[in-house]
């Protein structure tokens, strides 16, 4: 049934991405051709142009997850999947699963837009596919810069990259099943808009009592010239009020500053409980509100 | 086909008559198959439930009778036929001696009449 | 007789305004039943009460002994308001009904898409409205269920075309299955009827057999209706 209920979403998207996807290799293509010959003011606005197409990209795909949600499971669309033959469990899962698929494919596509956007800068200045290697070889090099091991730093990559999609899937999926609700739903889509404010507030006072009670951290170091990181059981907290002396800290190099603060600096880690707290909550929560919807 | 009904009496008993009036005239005869329920409630836009009851109604005056297997057929004994006919005629007579009364005229001028109006075809 | 649904004092209201109240009554197997009444009656309020799209105040409904949501295989809904995403034609529809829906008869499905003189590749939003309530009626009376339920089948198609969509239903509604169908156009179908639910300010004003009412009064429903709703004789709210 999942199956089904993904199968349909994503012929939903690729109706609506329809005229998206070529547009989009247009810009990319037109930006590699007129900034890599060097065509002048034309070539430059191309670039810009692509580059910020890329960067949309993944804000997109998450609203448009957000929007498909809220058409297919509150408006007219609603009285075809609300009356079909599958769970609130399942219609949660498989909108989850769809607007993950979308959230791959615009991941991809940045990708791409990111060797197009440096390859055309590559051929601008005469490096060429030079300039692109370059780019790997920094990126690759990333979990060198705070020694961790490669497949440490590149897991920790696609757990925040994860989280993302997961968090803000929690996020619109809580605040349109609770806003549409039995309550909130006469304000229209007013509703939602309400929760999501709540929530926010929520979150932000929630995010500063996690970052003073929740004792998980990320520990950077350094130690006889090299940055070293770890994850520790410790309450940034600890640290506040010696980082609240920036004045003095200003004046210091690095090196002098993490001694000045016992040789390491401590990075909450309590928000990422608290997001997977939250993940874990608008599940059952949002699951149960599809169970009982109230069209009006 | 197009048969309007009238909405004000139960359609069952329109039914009946529609195929009451068959059996009388000649048109379906004993063992003639009557056609299925589905067909007339399609063909005269009807709930088939009624078609159903007007059909049932018939069995239970024996004009017909619903074989398990084959379907119903007409059964109507010449008999029945016979004082299902006289039956009716006397209605309608009854209903046009009304009819004249109510016109004014007496019974010699409609007998008259009736024999005038009477054409052999 | 089976009962296929069965409603126990539902009262659903919107804020101070009544949406239904107290309402009970069931359905057997077999029975085409009319829910009848003017705008606001509660008809519409009721249907989305048995199909688990509004949640009740107080009250219970059954779908052969199940809960709305758990119902939904067993019934075939056509809604007031069309619900086919626009960006589909009648292709992708079918495919929808077809996956979802074991029961689906996609042969039946085209031939009457056929008798209401629609194309497969047409996309939903090129239709008119009318069109696309008959698009959506095909698909819905396509389905072999044991219970369906037609808001308003008639609302937005022009009375030409109204006995051919009633036809269609008679043709293709499952014998022995229950059909539930509201409307407030009673002279067009009361010929389909077995049975009908008067509702009137979220009551039930009358549940009464149709032969039965029309041997009794020597009226037609649809008289019945417009006496029953005339001004000075409704139900004080």
């Amino acid at each position: 049934m999942i199956k089904k209920l993904i199968a349909l979403d994503v012929r939903t998207y690729r109706a609506q991405l329809k005229w998206a996807i070529p547009i989009y290799l247009l810009l990319q293509i037109s930006a590699l051709v007129l900034k890599g010959l060097n065509i002048p003011s034309l070539g430059g606005f191309a670039h810009v142009i692509a580059i910020i197409a890329t960067v949309l990209l993944i804000p997109i795909a998450l609203l448009l997850g957000l929007i498909n949600y809220y058409r297919s499971l509150y408006t007219n669309q609603a009285y075809l999947t609300h009356t079909l033959p599958a769970t609130p469990g399942q219609h949660y899962l498989g909108k989850l699963f769809s607007g993950f698929i979308l959230y791959v494919t615009a991941t991809i596509a940045t990708l791409i837009g990111v060797i197009i956007a440096v390859l055309a800068w590559g051929l601008a200045d005469g490096s060429g596919f030079q300039a692109v290697a370059t780019m790997f070889r920094l990126i690759g090099s990333w979990p060198d810069l705070i020694t961790i091991t490669p497949v440490v730093g590149w897991s920790f990559a696609v757990i925040i990259w994860l989280l993302i999609y997961l968090n803000s899937y929690a996020v619109y999926s809580f605040c349109i099943s609770l806003g549409m609700g039995r309550r909130l739903s006469r304000y229209g889509v007013g509703g939602p808009f309400l929760v999501y404010l709540i929530y926010y507030i929520a979150n932000q006072v929630i995010g500063l009592a996690a970052f003073v009670f929740i004792p998980l951290s990320l520990r950077i170091s350094y130690v006889s010239g090299a940055i070293q990181s770890k994850i520790v059981t410790v309450m940034p907290i600890r640290q506040l009020w010696r980082v609240g002396f920036t004045d003095q800290m200003n004046n210091m190099g690095f090196e002098e500053g993490i001694d000045y603060l016992g040789g390491h600096i401590d990075f909450g880690l309590g928000i990422f409980v608290l997001m997977i707290a939250f993940i874990i909550f608008s599940y059952f929560f949002t699951k149960r509100q599809l169970g009982r919807v109230n069209l009006r | 086909m197009s048969y309007e009904f009238s909405h004000e009496v139960p359609i069952y008993l329109q039914i009946m008559d529609i195929y009451r009036s068959e059996i009388l005239a000649g048109r379906l005869i004993r063992g003639d198959q009557m056609p299925p329920v589905r067909e007339v409630a399609l063909a005269y836009g009807v709930n088939p439930n009624t078609v159903q009851k007007a059909f049932l109604e018939m069995d239970r005056l024996e004009l017909t009778r619903s074989e398990r297997t084959s379907g119903r057929f007409v059964v109507a004994t010449d008999e029945l036929i016979e004082s299902l006919r006289l039956e009716q005629s006397d209605k309608k007579v009854q209903d046009f001696i009304l009819d004249m009364k109510a016109l004014r005229i007496s019974r010699q001028e409609t007998l008259d009449m009736v024999k005038k109006g009477w054409k052999d075809d | 007789m089976t009962k296929v649904v069965e409603v126990k004092g539902i009262t659903r209201n919107y804020g101070a305004r009544r949406g239904v109240d107290t309402i009970s009554f069931s359905l057997v197997e077999g029975e085409i039943v009319g829910l009848l009444g003017p705008n606001g009656s509660g008809k519409t309020t009721l249907i989305k009460l048995i199909m688990g799209l509004l949640q009740p105040d107080s009250g219970e409904i059954t779908i052969r002994g199940l809960a709305p949501m758990q119902a939904h295989a067993l019934i075939s809904y056509l809604p007031e308001n069309t619900y086919l995403g626009d960006w589909m034609t009648m292709e992708e529809a079918f495919r929808v009904f077809e996956d979802f829906y074991a029961d689906f008869d996609q042969v039946k499905a085209l031939s009457m898409l056929d008798d209401f003189d629609l194309e497969v590749r047409q996309p939903l939003k090129t239709m008119s409205k009318g069109m696309q309530e008959k698009a959506h009626l095909a698909l819905v009376m396509s389905r072999n269920v044991p219970l369906y339920v037609l808001d308003e089948p008639m609302g937005g198609i022009d009375p030409a075309a109204r006995q051919t969509i009633l036809e269609s239903i008679l043709q293709n509604y499952n014998p022995g299955s229950t059909l539930l169908l509201s409307t407030h156009l009673i002279s067009d179908v009361e010929m389909l009827f077995d049975r009908v639910i008067f509702l009137d300010q979220g009551y039930v004003r009358l549940d009464r057999q149709v032969e039965e009412l029309r041997a009794e009064t020597g009226k037609s429903i649809d008289n019945i209706f417009r006496e029953l709703y005339a001004p000075g004789m409704r139900r004080k709210a």
